[in-house]
């Protein structure tokens, strides 16, 4: 049972300080370790930043998103770790990418702040789908567009 | 004896530390013990090993700062990779090896003490007792949760010894989780287990390197602060592991939620003893539980005092029944029309010696925790019983029984045995439940009500509107009254209250059920009480609780 397909959207708080450009680095480097760290266990996802919140997807076997979910658990850069969605799935949706990122600048993460407005910022009224379906909408739409998407935004 | 040494060195000598010295500290090069010890880093660098663990393993005499697996090559086969794996994993394991000097062969315990650093213990089978010994115990049992436990812990704290500067401390941050056991019941054990150790894990991520973490019990788990600044470090600590464990687990393919309580003890701030940090960290946090869950609580004195206080009320108890401090007061129940008492409510009165009258608010619960309130409720039926028949035939007495007191299931006996003794019709006899009894265990109780109604004891419904009960209950059950709560009468200048209060008369009509409301005190609410159809009351009104010798004169 814990050997199957899972996919994982949670929500968190951004806790990092400093000049924008301090958290840009912090999250370059959360991005880089993730990057290694995922593809070595067979996680792919993406990670979706608004200056406030963190949103992120992780799809992959149970076992390897509890696991990695515990990591990113104690990370202190984020708090208030709300999981909106936690379910088996089919398939991959993100399977291109160990860790997508859609960057503060972006059309997404205005659309994710609009949402976000739109709810009074109560977690509760998110709906992980549509988390979901943002990332993933504007993930392929700018690998479209042919922007490395690997990179930071 | 093992451990006594091995703790006095790993903390005894343990130096204050600043953050960069952190990773030197611990020192078993002097240690004299037929079993090996060393503490690793995780890569496996030897921090420091004492001469047996050399001899066992088969080491070069200089091995500061080499890492065990370039040197372990006398080892067989797939040791090296065994102890590596175990070495860096946080699962306190044991594996067993073949000793390459006398083919004896060797136990190697990898013991999880904190993120960055494993205490290694090995020994030869044939060498010592040493299978006895709490560690393995605890790999044995395979512990769901990879930590020292509590046998560790209590060695550790007793063999610390303060620096000579006098600014050591030591500090014990002990860590409750809220609502376990409800993960336990819900989720099953399995994943109490899984969540245990994901608990253990976060704990391990975020102490320092020189914190000791042990699992103390089931849901306990303790962070001991060797020479950090208090209380700075262990608040500061308490925060975050809060704030830590309050994040999702995921288990099983579903989130689980808990929180955390922490209990606090610091040595030379209230707690002078290094033998009372667990006691004081204790209470800290049963207090931390009882008044804040999801906070943490320094111990002080004062908790100390009240444990006490609390201590003494339960002695006092065992042996109040014998002491016979109790007595029982009476409250009238007057019919509305003619304002005749045609019963009394037996309320019972603990006057301790010394201490006052104790409220029923305190013995009630108390008594519960304790298990007297059994024999109590027997006394409170018995006299009950026996006081009111020197009362006119008309006058009923109206008993409470505490939904423990059916847990035993031989209710019934009890009371037929207070009717026999005092030779009461049974028809007088009144007993009152809460709504609560019926939320456990329903089918059981209703069985055992039934069988008490069958004596020809008459039964009420107590407090109603406070608790959770169910329409269902009142149709249920042939209830011969329903006690309106005292909070709805004395609310009743507000609409809802009164709204409330004429639609349980209204129900107690249609059901046929007489409704008494509790706590009038003015004339105004008997008014509007009698308007609506209330058929009986209890309050100030009527007569306070009285003792038994002026029941006559109320009733004449």
């Amino acid at each position: 049972m814990t050997q199957n397909l899972y996919r994982l959207i949670y929500l968190s708080q951004n806790t990092i300080l400093g000049s924008n450009e301090n958290v840009h680095k912090e999250i370059e480097q959360i991005l880089t370790i993730s990057r290694q760290r995922n593809a070595a266990s067979g996680i792919t996802g993406a990670l979706m930043f608004n200056q406030e919140c963190f949103a992120q997807v992780l799809e992959g076997m149970h076992d390897d998103i509890q696991e990695t979910f515990e990591r990113i658990q104690c990370d202190p850069r984020h708090g208030d770790v709300v999981v909106l969605d936690f379910e088996p799935v089919d398939a991959r949706r993100f399977s291109q990418w160990s860790m997508g990122y859609i960057g503060y600048d972006t059309l997404a993460s205005k659309e994710f702040t609009q949402i976000q407005l739109a709810t009074g910022f109560d977690v509760k009224q998110l709906s992980g789908e549509r988390i979901y379906d943002l990332l993933h909408v504007h993930l392929y739409a700018a690998e479209k567009a042919g922007s490395n998407l690997e990179k930071i935004a | 004896m093992i451990y006594n040494s091995l703790h006095q060195s790993a903390i005894g000598e343990h130096k204050i530390n600043n953050r960069q010295s952190q990773r030197s500290a611990m020192n078993f090069t002097a240690i004299d013990s037929s079993c090996g010890l060393a503490w690793v880093d995780t890569a496996g660098k030897i921090i420091s090993a004492n001469p047996a663990f050399l001899n066992l393993l088969a080491l070069p005499p200089d091995v500061a700062d080499k890492t065990l697996f370039d040197l372990t090559t006398p080892l067989n086969g797939s040791a090296p990779d065994l102890l590596r794996q175990a070495i860096a994993g946080q699962h306190t394991k044991t594996i067993k090896l073949t000793s390459t000097v006398d083919n004896k062969t060797l136990h190697v315990h990898v013991i999880t003490c904190n993120q960055e650093q494993r205490l290694i213990i090995v020994e030869s089978l044939s060498s010592s007792n040493f299978s006895q010994s709490v560690i393995n115990h605890q790999a044995q049992n395979h512990s769901p949760v990879p930590l020292a436990n509590r046998g560790m812990l209590n060695e550790c704290i007793a063999n610390w010894k303060p620096d000579e500067s006098g600014a050591a401390s030591l500090a014990m941050i002990m860590i409750g989780l809220d609502r376990f056991k409800k993960i336990n019941e819900t989720l099953g054990h399995d994943a109490g287990d899984q969540l245990l150790k994901f608990a253990a894990q976060r704990l391990l991520r975020i102490v320092r390197s020189d914190d000791f973490v042990a699992h103390f019990s089931g849901d306990q788990f303790v962070v001991l602060q060797i020479n950090q600044n208090q209380p700075v470090a262990a608040t500061a600590m308490a925060e975050r592991i809060i704030g830590l464990l309050k994040r999702p687990f995921l288990i099983n393919g579903q989130q689980a939620n808990i929180s955390a309580s922490i209990g606090l003890a610091i040595l030379h701030q209230d707690t002078g003893s290094s033998g009372d940090l667990i006691k004081h960290a204790e209470l800290a946090l049963y207090d931390a539980k009882h008044n804040a869950r999801g906070s943490y609580r320094l111990y002080e004195q004062s908790l100390q005092e009240n444990a006490g206080e609390q201590h003494d009320l339960e002695v006092g108890l065992r042996r109040a029944l014998f002491l016979q401090e109790f007595t029982l007061f009476y409250q009238a129940q007057v019919r509305m029309q003619d304002r005749k008492i045609v019963g009394f409510e037996a309320l019972i009165r603990w006057e301790k010696p010394g201490a006052g009258i104790i409220s029923p608010v305190r013995l009630i619960p108390l008594a519960k925790e304790t298990g007297e309130i059994h024999e109590i409720g027997k006394w409170v039926l018995h006299t009950a019983c026996r006081e009111a028949t020197t009362w006119p035939e008309d006058i009923k007495i109206a008993v409470n029984v505490s939904p423990v007191q059916f847990e035993n299931g031989n209710l019934k006996q009890i009371v037929q045995a207070a009717l026999s003794a005092s030779s009461l019709a049974p028809q007088r006899l009144e007993l009152e439940i809460t709504e609560g009894l019926l939320i456990k265990n329903v089918a059981n109780a209703l069985e055992q009500l039934k069988e008490i109604q069958a004596l020809g004891v008459s039964v009420a419904m107590d407090d109603f509107g406070t608790g959770y009960s169910s329409l269902n209950y009142l149709s249920s059950f042939p209830f011969s009254k329903i006690k309106i709560d005292q909070s709805f009468v004395h609310r009743m200048q507000i609409d809802k209250s009164r709204t409330l209060i004429k639609a349980v008369i209204t129900l107690g009509s249609a059901l046929g059920i007489k409704t008494l409301a509790e706590g009038v005190e003015t004339e105004e609410q008997f008014e509007y009480l009698a308007h609506n159809g209330c058929m009986e009351i209890q309050g100030y009104l009527i007569s306070k609780p009285v003792p038994a010798e002026q029941i006559q004169a109320l009733i004449s």
